[in-house]
């Protein structure tokens, strides 16, 4: 069972890809990298603060800073506060095993 | 850099009528915010619009907060989304970072409607991934029409517990518990006050039935006190707790679960207004610094104005008043006032107190009990991003640590990249249970510039190096100014 499921309650929205840990994951127009994320099945997302504590989105408001990721090199990017775009090469953790 | 008449920080309830109601005075706004979306998290814009296999009352949400949002198309507003502001000096200068690189905003006036962070406790298993606020799984319902796959139980107490289990329920998730800390027998004592909040007491009746005719099992008196799992979420305990939160032992029950919510109430978000030198004072319901205002709104800080959550929780109806007011009372400061300010001001001003009033009263049932530390074992970590144990915590306040900020020099809680939004409040509980002294007194985290973590690079770009209100040397003094004593 993937930790979120698409609800389907919003219009239809243009799909692409993204590249996590090297593998093509599906997206949809206007959701945050932590969202398509947790769709695609990754419930780990982070490891904080040593690599063996696996973490994920805890307040989905950019406050806690529980989800960082690695954003096209660029650490420690918020990916409940990023918007998800495609191309976008993402970088988890290496707990975060989905 | 850009001048403006009026910054507004935040474009929640509060920050969005504040911007509208400046602007109509005639004010130039600059209106920010570090959302992707405007609309804060009660007006969280979704993804894409929803389609009709939403909720009724999740579409009409969304249409009131599309209306609002829509009068901010307004000539004199300039509005800066996925920008952080990481410092405010009292001379009003506002540096933000984000998605468009760095900017330097100069405001003749601000007005402050940072709103509120999620209250979460400190129990064993709490940093699992699965465990995450009610808010936070609200925000991937309203923001992005996601679900929990597996099996719900929201935890904590307050209103938003029944709130958020009724909205995933409504979306096809398998909500199958919902924990709440205040016994019963405090609804029984609190009820004369609940007179005056009538129509949010049907809400919540409402979401109970439904609750219940889905066949949610309702637990009062009860707290998630431990999440199970390895790498994730597999399960919860709950135990009874007495009517100061303090878990009873041998009460233990464990239910089955793939995702935990909790929350505990809301706290004001008030790192900007301290780190401009704004006094602020302890809200014990809330058991929460608030920022202080004059009945104008304005802080301690003159021309820095604060409305909505930050000032204490009220709701989002109150912050919507607010809001209003203070964009019309920033915008009267400035000379800038229209045929009808005054009706408009004792319009607002009378709204606002009439339903802060009604908050206040549902709220004065879910106050903030000392109990919740007793929720962290000495090996729960208490600071997630350092890794901070509550038994360092207590060992520390043992040793002397009295306040948060001593704290950090014994253990590094609160020094990680959340700068203690997520764990000062609950290291305050620990520090104050282990000391005996009062919540207030473990007083709070001092803001320094940056607030946020930025790259290096929008540091050596500023124009101001310097930035005046929380330098270093100026730490004692400045910590008098926010605590209000000397």
């Amino acid at each position: 069972m993937p930790a979120f499921l698409r609800a389907n309650i919003l219009a239809a929205g243009q799909r692409f890809e993204i590249l996590v840990n090297g593998e093509p994951v599906a997206a949809y127009e206007g959701e945050s990298l932590a969202a398509a994320l947790l769709a695609a099945g990754w419930m780990c997302l982070a490891a904080q603060p040593d690599p063996d504590c696996p973490r994920s989105l805890f307040c989905g408001m950019g406050a806690c800073y529980g989800c960082l990721v690695t954003l096209d090199g660029r650490p420690n990017v918020r990916s409940c506060a990023t918007l998800a775009q495609p191309g976008q090469r993402v970088e988890l953790a290496d707990h975060a095993i989905g | 850099m850009p001048s403006v008449d009026i910054a507004v920080v935040g474009a929640g309830p509060a920050g969005a009528s504040a911007a509208i109601a400046a602007a109509q005075a005639g004010a130039r706004v600059a209106l920010i915010d570090e959302g992707i979306r405007l609309g804060g998290q009660f007006f969280r814009q979704p993804a894409r619009p929803f389609n009709s296999q939403a909720s009724d009352a999740l579409r009409n949400h969304f249409r009131r907060g599309r209306q609002l949002l829509e009068q901010l198309d307004h000539p004199k507003i300039e509005v800066f989304t996925g920008a952080t502001v990481w410092n405010l000096d009292p001379k009003r200068r506002l540096q933000l970072y984000g998605s468009h690189g760095r900017l330097e905003v100069r405001a003749h006036c601000i007005i402050l409607a940072t709103g509120a962070t999620e209250r979460s406790a400190a129990f064993p298993g709490w940093t699992l991934p699965g465990v995450m606020t009610a808010g936070a799984a609200q925000s991937l319902l309203k923001g992005h029409g996601l679900v929990p796959g597996g099996r719900v139980i929201v935890a904590g107490s307050g209103p938003l517990l029944l709130a958020v289990a009724r909205q995933l329920l409504d979306h096809g998730a398998h909500v199958t518990d919902v924990v709440e800390a205040t016994p019963l027998r405090r609804w029984v004592k609190h009820g004369v006050h609940m007179r005056r909040a009538a129509s949010q007491l049907w809400e919540g009746v409402e979401h109970l039935q439904r609750l219940k005719r889905a066949g949610v099992g309702l637990h009062h008196g009860m707290a998630a006190t431990r999440a199970l799992g390895s790498l994730q979420v597999s399960g919860v305990e709950i135990d009874r707790v007495d009517e100061r939160w303090r878990p009873e032992p041998g009460s233990t029950r464990q239910l089955a679960a793939d995702v935990l919510c909790v929350s505990y109430g809301l706290i004001p978000s008030t790192e900007l207004s301290r780190l401009a030198g704004c006094g602020h004072r302890f809200d014990t319901s809330l058991g929460a610094w608030v920022v202080g205002t004059d009945t104008n709104l304005e802080t301690s800080q003159h021309g820095i104005y604060a409305a909505g959550e930050t000032r204490g929780v009220g709701g989002a109806e109150a912050a919507l008043a607010e809001g209003r007011l203070a964009g019309l009372l920033a915008a009267a400061s400035l000379g800038l006032w229209g045929a009808g300010h005054a009706s408009a001001v004792a319009e607002a001003r009378a709204e606002q107190a009439r339903l802060r009033a009604q908050t206040e009263a549902v709220l004065g049932l879910f106050c903030v009990q000392p109990g919740l530390a007793d929720l962290a074992t000495d090996e729960t970590p208490v600071c997630r991003c350092e890794g901070v144990t509550a038994g360092a915590i207590r060992l520390a306040a043992r040793e002397g640590a009295r306040q948060l900020n001593s704290l950090k020099a014994w253990n590094r809680c609160g020094m990680g990249p959340c700068q203690g939004r997520t764990c000062g409040p609950i290291a305050a509980q620990i520090i104050a249970s282990e000391t005996g002294a009062h919540l207030e007194a473990a007083g709070c985290f001092t803001a320094r510039p940056p607030i946020r973590p930025v790259p290096l690079s929008a540091l050596a770009e500023t124009a101001t190096p310097h930035p005046t209100g929380t330098a270093m040397e100026d730490h004692a003094g400045y910590g008098r100014v926010v605590t209000g004593r000397r």
